[in-house]
């Protein structure tokens, strides 16, 4: 005890220093935006590297699963394309430059994912390298995954739907109608719905789909249906209840959406701002 | 005792304002060479008595550390810096340490203990606060040049500075 008194005497000082420059880093490093947003670009580096090793050992448990969803995908888009070729014959072989493509996708894996925090995050293992930017939206094979917000060289960090920062425009599938689908937090598996004028009719078990109205997102992706609704006296909008078509718990593979026309839709579209 | 107490307070709040009013609103560069910045308040940390217990040190290192920090709104900045310039301080004093030794009560000036030793120790503190505070700032070691660019501007500058301070008021314990 008499030793441990005097070692802090004698050498006090230097666990103080340690520690006021714990407390002073960290402030630097959470309040100034700055080295903020290098100190996240840094770490994400390193515990991007770290989690997808991790993530490359535990992903073998659940091949299977993850085999069976791109194989049942593989059919439907099959499907999707034989009907197509029904409706307008063989690959057509002239070129209409009108319709050029507006969408591409990028193939990602999910190597760090969360659903039980009050605002979730999730990690992909690209990056920069392979074109992706800061505000691309990411979808999984039945629904929305979320929104890119920071992206290093390899990996990207972003905003799941179960954050309470992340607000997607979508609309009713049956009657157009749109919205905003945001998260209140709570059950993974469950949204709300806002914005949806009182004079829309609506029905249990209305599709919900994006609406393609922001430049994240192609119209018609499923999001979820409505399983509850109420009108509150005196509001002009529904309270709407979702649920997810997706399950953000299961997302091992996701595509992240590049939209070739988001800039010149948000330049015009600031233009008036 | 409360003589020594009450000129290290005065100290305290001067080079506070100094450095928060004036020197903030600085740029010696301007816009084509924005390394130059003057920092006169770790002075305040340099002119404490050379017998102040390493605690003590760090923690008034701290204080207007963090003051200046709310002048400047860089929360944690200046603080880390100055918790480092008082932590190496006592090995810097005992790496100058003049023949004989120090003096009980003897407090780090030039009156005490000359010019040269003065400028010395003065340099010594100041470019590694200095080099601490850019590392901090810049937050990039692949950029350590411009670290590097912008301690030995700032340095000079802030030493000229020190100088001035020094004519004017003359601390002498």
């Amino acid at each position: 005890m008499q030793n441990i008194l005097f070692f802090l005497y004698r050498y006090g000082y230097v666990l103080l220093f340690v520690l006021l420059q714990i407390f002073c880093i960290n402030l630097v490093v959470r309040f100034n935006p700055k080295q903020s947003d290098i100190f996240i670009k840094s770490s994400g580096a390193v515990s991007g590297w770290l989690l997808e090793r991790y993530d490359s050992v535990v992903q073998f448990f659940n091949l299977s699963d993850v085999a069976e969803n791109l194989a049942s995908e593989n059919a439907r888009l099959r499907t999707q394309a034989m009907t197509f070729q029904e409706i307008y014959g063989p690959a057509s072989t002239h070129t209409d430059s009108n319709a050029t493509q507006q969408y591409t996708m990028v193939a990602a894996r999910v190597i760090n994912n969360s659903i039980a925090n009050l605002d979730n995050y999730f990690t992909l293992n690209v990056g920069a390298r392979d074109g992706i930017q800061k505000g691309l939206g990411v979808i999984q094979t039945d629904g929305v995954m979320g929104i890119i917000t920071d992206v290093s060289n390899r990996y990207a960090r972003g905003i799941s739907l179960l954050n309470r920062d992340t607000k997607i425009s979508v609309s009713i599938q049956r009657n157009h109608f749109f919205g905003t689908l945001s998260w209140p937090g709570g059950n993974p598996k469950r949204a709300k719905l806002s914005d949806i004028p009182k004079h829309a009719d609506l029905v249990i078990g209305d599709l919900v789909v994006t609406s393609g109205f922001s430049a994240l997102f192609p119209q018609g992706i499923t999001v979820g249906k409505i399983i509850n609704f109420e009108l509150k006296e005196g509001s002009n909008f529904y309270d709407i209840d979702v649920e997810l078509s997706n399950d953000l718990s299961q997302a091992h593979y996701v595509y992240v959406i590049k939209n070739l026309y988001a800039e010149e839709q948000l330049e015009i579209e600031d233009q008036r701002n | 005792m409360e003589g020594q107490i009450a000129r290290i307070s005065f100290r305290f709040i001067l080079l506070l304002l100094i450095q928060g009013l004036i020197l903030h609103r600085v740029n010696l560069g301007g816009e084509d060479f924005n390394y130059v910045q003057i920092f006169v308040y770790p002075f305040f940390i340099m002119l404490l008595p050379v017998q102040t217990g390493r605690i003590l040190l760090i923690l008034l290192a701290f204080l207007i550390g963090i003051s200046v920090d709310i002048f400047y709104d860089s929360p944690g900045l200046h603080a880390s810096a100055s918790v480092f310039t008082a932590f190496i301080r006592p090995f810097v004093l005992s790496a100058v340490e003049p023949r004989g030794g120090y003096k009980i009560n003897s407090v780090p000036t030039k009156n005490q203990f000359g010019f040269n030793w003065f400028v010395r120790y003065i340099s010594i503190l100041l470019i590694l606060h200095l080099f601490w505070y850019f590392s901090l700032e810049v937050f990039q070691i692949s950029r350590i040049l411009i670290v590097i660019l912008k301690t030995i501007a700032s340095f000079i500058a802030s030493i000229l500075f020190i100088g001035l301070y020094v004519v004017i008021f003359n601390p002498k314990n």
